[in-house]
């Protein structure tokens, strides 16, 4: 009985006969093999040592020529790299997100050692993030612009196609990373607008308290405490700013490095991205390819003949000038 | 909630898993021409390059291709001898490191075992066979794409369009997982031929029936029952596509320009695809000032905040200015067309021919515009075939004489086969409901009414198929049943087969039947398999090519 399972990791019915196809495949060599000790008769003895012969050659053929070619070629190491980079990018991007959250739920703004150190890391963080993120586009770009000796044209359409889809992925979680940032900036913004409000509401509720003490009794040292606070609201401020401006600095540089990569985006849904269209128009180039090789050649091969046809003239006019020059 | 089948999902499905059983690393897939079409249509080449298969290529398009021995290679090919030949060669000199092997329909034993024997430097880690056999060309719509199944100086199919045609039925109702009970035309030689070697093929391949639900009707029905629909002009955006300018697989080509439309990734035809011509302009148009709006507010680039919006929006805002292009010039065309052609006279006359029945007016009206210089040897062709078919028994003036005033003897040739092929001496259905009181009534009161729209009256025989069908009454003599005869469950799902090919216009029908599920529970699917999908050029060419 035929040895089959039919799966159910697809909607509708499949069957997998990967057993059956590795019981036959042993078989056959099974049955190769033994024709190929007991046969008695010359001919096929013969016929299989020259197999034997043959497949040894192509052996060795094919074991050169796969060494070449099973040597995967540096660029897909620095994919590779590329994506283990992202992965890393991933989980920084993570762990910026939670460090953000803690700041920002923060309540009191006091000149407080730990706050400013938590700053700190939210910089630095971002910072190592965008280096991170342009790092993983140089390795990317180079992918793309070193082409190895003797990479044949399959080769490198497939080094142009990885390359292609590893810069989508990588401007999507750059897109994830710009987005992110976008949304802290504007929560630090909304954050920094309150502060604001909360102290200019209080600032003219306590001159008008002012105004109508000012005319009891001017004093200096309610005076001092305020200005105080209005010194440590600019500070605060400022420190925003600084903020808000970091973070800026972040989107700009990744802005600058993304340009050509959102072609995928607008490919998508157009011809450029249809399989069958693309298959098509590679068999055509190819086809016309060899043909044009083929004109060549043969236009090469009818220069051969005509090349050699002058040279014979030549001779003949030379011999013939010769032969006049001596008998006469 | 009502489940809805979806066979472009099913397909989208099914190649997932292919990708996924081949794992990680670089991959390469390689197709036949079938197969190409079916994976083309379901799925994006850059949604597969991220998946890792970043190389696509036929197995039989006879181009040398190189060695890369660091790629898997992932085989998607339709069991045929030829693939299975090319197949074996490729593995006696394997140019990538490993092969899963995925074939779209049953594999033989005997052909296993050649494809074995070839494996000699033991690359293939997997063989499957995956049942997708058609081309999935929306939800609810596959076609095998051949244009002329028919087997010249016949008006049956050849045995080959035969025998593909049961294979993309079994592979579709397996990737359903439906064993239906199957109904046939009784008038139609090839509707019974296929529906008792599709009943057949189910018993004898049990085991893979194995876990197939019994909620299905399978209605095998022909092309020649209903010749109308393929002969009228089309107002829906999509059958319009097809009639004036040929889709082909979702590419259509205006001015020398080759588009793609598809609902998957085009949200304005997927919109549109439905909505009449008088729609489609004015949304065009709603496309546009939506367009200019945002071309406008990209324009006024000032602070730094607009530029970064700008680079934010600008692939998405690029990617509009295609589709906006891209649909401009379509709607553009069409609308030329209907302008140039005389569509809408022509159109009306159709309508008004096949609804109203009136001969002596249809007849006046025919021979006027058949003088008028805008119309098309296109054009005038259908209207003496929907005349001829329509008056058949009781002309008041001979089609071929008609035939013979625009001069064309290939409409006059045609013309004679299509008598043959689908006159009222083969059919047997009430095409013209002339024998129904329930239509006449239903006419008589619409006539009462007036007509909402008098370039859409005709609706496609499909239509009450599928009503009888769901009651539970289609009339015996015309109809009968294949293997299993007893529908265990009520009906859940209609799968139709159309020998000699569906239209556009039956596709939206379907469609909305589909969608009167979502709200109507109880109200069964309806999927259409056919042999193609014809516009009127397209059906003529196949009935020509029966004679020949």
């Amino acid at each position: 009985s035929v040895m089959t399972s039919i799966g159910n990791s697809v909607p509708g019915v499949s069957r997998n006969v990967t057993e059956v196809f590795l019981l036959l495949r042993s078989n056959a060599q099974q049955d190769f093999a033994f024709r190929d000790r007991g046969g008695r008769n010359a001919k096929v003895r013969f016929g299989s040592l020259k197999e034997e012969e043959m497949s040894l050659v192509s052996l060795e053929e094919g074991g050169e020529h796969a060494e070449t070619s099973f040597e995967q070629p540096m660029w897909i190491h620095t994919n590779d790299e590329v994506e283990f980079e992202m992965s890393r990018i991933k989980s920084k991007i993570g762990e910026l997100s939670v460090a953000q959250q803690k700041h920002l739920s923060r309540t009191s703004f006091g000149d407080d050692k730990f706050e400013e150190m938590e700053e700190r890391r939210i910089e630095a963080l971002t910072d190592q993030i965008t280096k991170m993120i342009s790092h993983a586009h140089r390795l990317a770009s180079g992918i793309k612009n070193e082409s190895p000796p003797r990479e044949n044209r399959s080769e490198q359409k497939l080094r142009m196609n990885a390359n292609s889809a590893l810069v989508y992925s990588l401007s999507q979680i750059t897109d994830e990373f710009k987005k992110h940032q976008t949304s802290y900036l504007a929560r630090i913004r909304k954050r920094s607008q309150n502060v604001d409000d909360f102290l200019i509401a209080g600032l003219g509720g306590d001159t008008s308290h002012e105004l109508s003490l000012l005319d009891a009794a001017p004093d200096q040292e309610y005076s001092m405490a305020e200005l105080q606070m209005i010194m440590n609201n600019e500070s605060i401020v400022h420190e925003r700013e600084k903020e808000v401006l970091a973070v800026n600095q972040s989107i700009v540089e990744l802005n600058s490095l993304f340009k050509d990569l959102s072609s995928m985006v607008v490919e998508q849904g157009t011809i450029l991205d249809r399989i069958d269209h693309n298959i098509e128009n590679t068999s055509i180039r190819v086809s016309r390819a060899v043909d044009s090789v083929q004109s060549a050649y043969r236009a090469q091969k009818g220069d051969k003949k005509m090349q050699c046809i002058m040279c014979l003239a030549i001779a003949i006019i030379v011999l013939l000038l010769l032969l006049i020059a001596t008998k006469f | 909630f009502q489940i809805m089948v979806d066979v472009l999902d099913t397909v989208r499905l099914y190649i997932k898993e292919m990708v996924h059983l081949a794992g990680p690393q670089m991959k390469i897939m390689l197709m036949d021409k079938e197969t190409t079409s079916i994976v083309s249509c379901a799925y994006g080449q850059n949604e597969m390059m991220q998946k890792e298969v970043f190389i696509f290529d036929r197995i039989d398009n006879g181009v040398q291709r190189e060695p890369i021995k660091y790629l898997k290679c992932i085989v998607f090919v339709r069991p045929t001898p030829d693939n299975l030949h090319l197949l074996q060669e490729e593995l006696r000199n394997p140019r990538y490191a490993q092969y899963y092997i995925y074939f779209s329909n049953i594999i033989s034993k005997a052909d296993l075992k050649m494809l074995a024997e070839a494996d000699e430097h033991e690359t293939v880690r997997d063989v499957q066979e995956f049942f997708i056999d058609s081309i999935a060309l929306s939800p609810s719509l596959c076609s095998l794409s051949i244009p002329r199944p028919y087997d010249h100086s016949a008006i049956s199919m050849s045995v080959q369009s035969h025998r593909r045609s049961a294979e993309a039925l079994i592979a579709l109702l397996l990737s359903l997982k439906k064993r239906p009970v199957i109904k046939y035309q009784t008038s139609s030689e090839d509707a019974a031929k296929l529906a008792l070697k599709v009943g057949e093929v189910i018993r004898r391949e049990a085991q893979l029936f194995e876990e197939t639900s019994l909620d299905t009707l399978l209605l095998v029905v022909d092309r020649f029952e209903d010749p109308i629909t393929p002969l009228l002009n089309q107002w829906t955006y999509e059958a319009m596509v097809h009639e004036l300018l040929t889709f082909k697989q979702h590419f259509v080509t205006v001015e020398g320009t080759k588009y793609v439309l598809n609902e998957r990734d085009d949200d304005f035809y997927a919109r549109n695809m439905c909505s009449n011509f008088g729609e489609i302009g004015a949304n065009c148009k709603e496309l546009i000032t939506e367009y200019q709006h945002k071309a406008n507010t990209h324009k006024n680039v000032e602070s730094i905040a607009d530029m970064k919006q700008f680079v934010d929006e600008y692939p998405q805002f690029k990617k509009m200015s295609g589709s906006v292009s891209k649909h401009v010039a379509i709607i553009g065309e069409l609308s030329r067309l209907v302008g140039a052609h005389n569509l809408l006279e022509v159109s009306e006359l159709e309508q008004s021919m096949v609804v109203d029945g009136d001969q002596g007016r249809a007849l006046e009206r025919l021979k006027t515009l058949l003088a008028n210089p805008k119309t098309t040897q296109l054009d005038a062709t259908r209207l003496i075939m929907l005349y001829a078919l329509r008056f058949q028994g009781s002309y008041m003036t001979d089609p071929l004489a008609l035939a013979a005033k625009i001069r064309s003897t290939e409409t006059t040739e045609a013309l004679k086969t299509l008598i043959k092929y689908a006159g009222a001496g083969r059919r047997k259905g009430d095409l013209f409901g002339s024998g129904n009181p329930m239509e006449i009534t239903k006419r008589f009161i619409k006539g009462l009414k007036g007509v909402e729209n008098v370039y859409t009256q005709h609706v496609p025989l499909l239509q009450a198929q599928l009503e009888a069908a769901t009651r539970g009454r289609l009339p015996e003599g015309l109809w009968a049943a294949a293997g299993e005869n007893a529908l265990n469950a009520r009906i859940d799902h209609i799968i139709v087969f159309m020998v000699g090919g569906a239209t556009f216009a039956e596709s939206a029908l379907v469609r909305q039947w589909n969608d009167k599920r979502r709200s109507q529970p109880g109200f069964p699917s309806v999927t259409l398999l056919a042999t193609h999908v014809h516009n009127t050029t397209s059906f003529i060419e196949q009935i020509s090519a029966m004679r020949q």
